[in-house]
């Protein structure tokens, strides 16, 4: 599903040059739940963006589904998002102006999406997030963990190949952590895949492997089944 | 899709409420002023537009040229141009014609009921124009002298009805008038105004009036010419015609008339007064406010950009392309037009009385079922929409999502210069009408108080309307003398104010006429206006030579170079001695110089139009019973009408104190919108520096640091917008001062006191919120973080 080759990505300002990722090869088949770890500042996130095509690399080569994204333009480039990817945020990211319901609507909207379909597969969102009972509710009026529940949902709404987790348990207590990594399971067996960044050893280890980033290189890739360098 | 929108929308106002009161009431209030703007310009476009054939239809215009010199140039002139045009040109269709207007008193119940606006009219007018005739005949109302159509106004006024058909009219010369019609009160937007019309055929039937070529210049013909017609082509054969009619005689004075053509749809813009420069003038004013409002919109959205900078991210994230974020935020723009919109309609509705009065125009109501009207609201929501949200869609949608998640505020620093160049003009323009607005005021003040070389105060007219009013001037003037508190009492042709009449003359050692102003008094003239006889002598009652003699200004004595003026003649239906010289005085609005004048003891026809008082007293309403009963005793015949000299000069001036009245609303609505922008922005700003100021006053920062912390870069904008307003506004009152031959200097310290003005409003606005957030516990400052 997804393949980079000696993907690197370069920040420039006016005075310095950060290398945040450097030569990356990552190869990650359909239905593979994969953890990537690492200290803060190590690329993780830029990885993250990287893959979900929120960003353009400054070298190297990204193919996704087959094809070769590096350099698609923004509209080729959300086009392919509300697709085949699906995001979840350490910080929610909900739209604070609109609904539980509403927030989850947003992607079928963005996909055309008839008004009656968006309804019937929204509520069958919401009831299997269990969260059916503040669909009229605005985010604030929710706790961390339904947030977060809210914005899973937003995320697999549209049935997306690939879910993309930036932290989805950094702002939850244990108990809602958990919670969430459960979600994230149960939708990795019915078959989506997922990449998740984790400061955490615990719910890393949910994945089928676990990819170590440090200063932008890959460091170590821990498989279920053993380890390699 | 765009209902998502819409709910989005309006949860984001509902949640920033200042933002939204000012993005909507600011623009609500300029677009307010744009529907004023454009109401008035549509009616200005719109006079004479309801004739029909009104395309075909001319005004004859005539240039007058003294040695190849345009001396002037007038529609009204003598009776037979329009007679001999059709006769001689099978291009002219038809011609119709009507007088200058005139005042009338009828009697009604033996009541004298004043009806101005009367014009005489040839018969062919009601058909030739298009006035909608509600009783009586459009090719047979007006045929036979003493035949009157009135209008709907004039008919009401002097039976209460309208249907008054083959009533006789009464008129206080003695005459009697037949009412062979009723026509409706022109529209507003006609250039042709009248209260009624008299058959053309009683002027002819009266000897007093001269007809022919060289006739009185007070008729105006109109032309209808033929399909398909071209009236240049037409226009270019008038030099022959009028040389075989008027100039072949008028050739060893040298001088001459040139006819020409004014189509009827160009005389209300092109050839009246100042109506395409007001059009130019307030269109250009009308953007400007608009475009600032349009500016602080654009600011305070591009500012918005931390708050929605999220929402805009985690659509990009789902799913959305630029597009449809710019598109969303255009069409949030065009909701806020929307409601500003409904702000402006309201506000033009409330304001349209005020703006009509000082425009002096009736123009159109706003009318949401009239479909232009409607379509011209459209066009400007539209236009509204496009100007304030393209560059907010445009920046908004390019943010970038990495940077949005990353950094709330990393774009916001990089916009410093294109809002700064906003703000800029909007203080250029707020600025620069302050400047103007002053400069304006102390020119008209100027003008009020300046000396005039005689004194206008005091000073009540009389305006002799009727012939027996006339004809006994003297015995008025006797029985105003004997009451107490008039001190002079003076008959003459006109006052002084707005310039008086002009003729030609033969000064002495002239072979060729020259046109000079003159003016007719008796012997009291000069006491009741303290005008200063500085040589010779005044006229005398008891010397009848006097009544030959001539006055003359200084003026005069100097354009002709004369020495020694007492003694010298001039010719004008006889040789005339001039017997005195007076100190120049204004009798024109200060637009002018003082020109040539001569003051005559000999009114035309024998009798003078008005009576002068300089009265003394501190009870003026006594005084003017008393002055009524003495008027009535004479003259019942004549309503008593009284005007004060003060009165007339401040008409002179109207249109001047008007538009320095709307100067002075524009500006305030300039600087007003451009401080509600300044004033949310620097409260964005603060709002974003929370942390800042909280750590600068635990390190003991004081109120004033933080207030210059805040203030500092739009001070320097404002300051920098004073030194590009400086020269424009010098330029723009340099230009209009030119209109005026006595004017104000331009001073220095209206420009320091209007920078200072805009400075003061910054400086208040923008460290309200600095001082607000300073006075607040530092810790408030820093736990918000």
């Amino acid at each position: 599903m997804i393949k980079t080759l000696n993907l690197k990505k370069i920040y420039t300002t006016e005075e310095v040059e950060t290398t945040a990722l450097d030569n990356v090869n990552i190869k990650i088949e359909e239905g593979e739940f994969v953890s990537i770890m690492g200290p803060s500042g190590c690329g993780k996130s830029t990885l993250l963006n990287l893959l979900g095509l929120l960003d353009n690399p400054s070298s190297g080569e990204y193919y996704f589904l087959e094809q070769e994204v590096a350099n698609f333009s923004e509209r080729q480039r959300a086009k392919l998002r509300k697709e085949n990817i699906g995001f979840v945020f350490q910080s929610f990211n909900l739209i604070d102006e609109l609904t539980v319901f509403e927030n989850v609507e947003l992607p079928l909207l963005y996909l055309g999406y008839s008004s009656s379909e968006r309804k019937t597969r929204v509520n069958e969102v919401l009831e299997q997030m269990e969260i059916m009972h503040r669909r009229n509710h605005f985010p604030q009026q929710l706790s961390g963990g339904q947030q977060q529940r809210v914005a899973v949902s937003r995320a697999i709404v549209s049935k997306p190949k690939l879910i993309l987790a930036d932290e989805p348990t950094g702002n939850l207590d244990s108990s809602h952590g958990d919670e969430v990594m459960n979600l994230l399971e149960e939708l990795n067996k019915a078959g989506t895949t997922v990449v998740m960044v984790t400061h955490s050893p615990t719910y890393a280890e949910y994945g089928d492997r676990v990819i170590h980033l440090f200063d932008g290189h890959i460091v170590t890739e821990n498989y279920k089944g053993g380890f390699r360098v | 899709m765009l209902k998502n929108y819409f709910i989005t929308a309006y949860r984001n106002l509902l949640r920033n409420k200042t933002y939204a009161f000012i993005n909507i009431f600011g623009l609500g209030f300029s677009v307010g002023a744009v529907i004023l703007v454009l109401l008035y310009i549509r009616f200005e476009f719109s006079y004479d537009n309801f004739h029909k054939d009104g395309d075909r239809i001319y005004r004859i215009s005539v240039e007058s040229f003294r040695e190849g010199n345009l001396e002037y140039e007038s529609y009204t002139f003598t009776p037979p141009i329009g007679i001999d045009l059709k006769q001689e040109f099978p291009e002219v269709e038809n011609y119709t014609r009507h007088s200058v207007n005139k005042v009338f008193y009828f009697n009604n119940n033996d009541r004298p009921i004043r009806i101005g606006g009367v014009i005489y009219a040839d018969s062919t007018f009601l058909d030739f124009f298009t006035f909608d005739l509600i009783s009586g005949n459009k090719t047979k109302s007006l045929i036979n002298p003493n035949e009157i159509v009135l209008t709907e106004y004039a008919a009401k006024k002097l039976f209460g009805k309208i249907d008054v058909l083959g009533k006789t009219l009464h008129a206080e010369n003695g005459k009697e008038y037949l009412i062979t019609g009723v026509v409706k009160n022109p529209p507003a937007n006609s250039t042709i105004q009248f209260n009624a019309l008299i058959s053309f055929s009683t002027l002819y039937a009266n000897p007093r009036y001269s007809m022919g070529w060289n006739g009185g210049n007070q008729y105006i013909t109109y032309v209808k010419l033929k399909k398909n017609v071209n009236p240049i082509v037409l226009q270019s054969k008038f030099s022959g015609f009028m040389w075989e009619h008027i100039n072949k005689d008028l050739s060893q004075y040298n001088v001459k008339y040139e006819a020409y053509l004014q189509p009827l749809k160009d005389i209300h813009l092109v050839y009246g007064k100042s109506g395409l420069t007001n059009i130019y003038f307030f269109s250009i004013i009308g953007a400007l406010i608009l475009l600032i409002a349009s500016f602080n919109f654009i600011n305070l959205t591009t500012s918005q950009y931390t708050k929605r900078a999220k929402e805009i991210a985690v659509r990009k994230v789902i799913g959305a392309d630029r597009k449809s974020i710019a598109f969303q935020f255009l069409f949030e723009t065009m909701l806020i037009a929307f409601a500003a919109l409904l702000v402006g309609i309201f506000l033009a509705k409330l304001f349209t009385p005020i703006y009509r009065n000082l425009m002096q125009t009736n123009f159109y109501e706003i009318d949401l079922l009239d479909p232009a009207q409607l379509a011209g609201l459209i066009a400007l929501l539209l236009s509204v929409g496009l100007i304030a949200g393209s560059y907010p869609s445009f920046y908004l949608s390019s943010v970038k999502v990495t940077d949005a998640f990353k950094n709330n505020q990393l774009l916001g620093h990089k916009r410093f210069s294109f809002q700064s160049v906003l703000i800029l003009f909007q203080f250029v323009v707020s600025v620069s009408l302050i400047i103007i607005t002053l400069f304006v005021n102390e020119q008209l003040s100027f003008i009020k108080n300046k000396e005039l070389g005689f004194d206008k105060e005091n000073i009540i007219l009389l305006s002799l309307q009727n012939e027996n009013a006339r004809k006994h001037t003297e015995i008025i003037k006797e029985r105003l003398k004997t009451i107490p508190g008039v001190i002079s009492v003076s008959a003459s042709s006109a006052a002084p104010s707005n310039g008086f009449t002009s003729n030609g003359y033969f000064p002495e050692g002239f072979s060729t006429p020259v046109t000079i102003n003159a003016l007719d008094v008796d012997e009291d003239f000069f006491k009741t206006y303290k005008i200063k006889l500085i040589e010779g002598k005044n006229f005398s009652k008891e010397l009848s030579t006097d009544d030959d003699a001539y006055i003359v200004n200084e003026a005069l004595v100097k354009q002709f170079g004369w020495k020694n003026p007492i003694g010298k003649t001039i010719t004008r239906d006889g040789k005339h001695l001039i017997i005195g010289v007076v100190k120049d005085f204004n009798f024109a609005s200060l637009h002018k110089n003082i020109s040539p004048l001569i003051i005559t003891n000999k009114p035309w026809g024998g009798e003078y139009n008005l009576i002068s008082l300089k009265v003394k007293t501190s009870d003026y309403n006594a005084l003017l019973g008393k002055i009524e009963n003495a008027w009535k005793e004479i003259n019942p015949q004549q309503p008593f009408e009284y005007g004060f000299l003060d009165w007339k000069f401040e008409q002179v001036y109207t249109a001047e104190n008007n538009l320095m009245k709307l100067f002075l609303y524009f500006s305030i609505l300039a600087i007003v919108i451009a401080a509600l922008g300044l004033f949310s922005l620097s409260s964005l700003s603060v709002e974003q520096r929370t942390k800042e100021i909280g750590i600068r006053k635990v390190l003991g920062a004081s109120l004033t640091n933080l207030a210059v912390l805040s203030s500092k870069k739009y001070i320097v904008l404002v300051v920098i917008a004073n030194v590009i307003a400086f020269p424009i506004s010098y330029y723009l009152v340099n230009k209009w001062l030119q209109n005026y031959a006595y004017k104000i200097d331009i001073n220095l310290w209206v420009f320091i006191f209007s920078g200072g003005i805009a400075l003061t409003i910054a400086l208040v606005t923008v460290s309200f919120q600095a001082v607000k957030k300073a006075l607040a516990n530092p810790i408030d400052s820093l736990r918000s973080e």
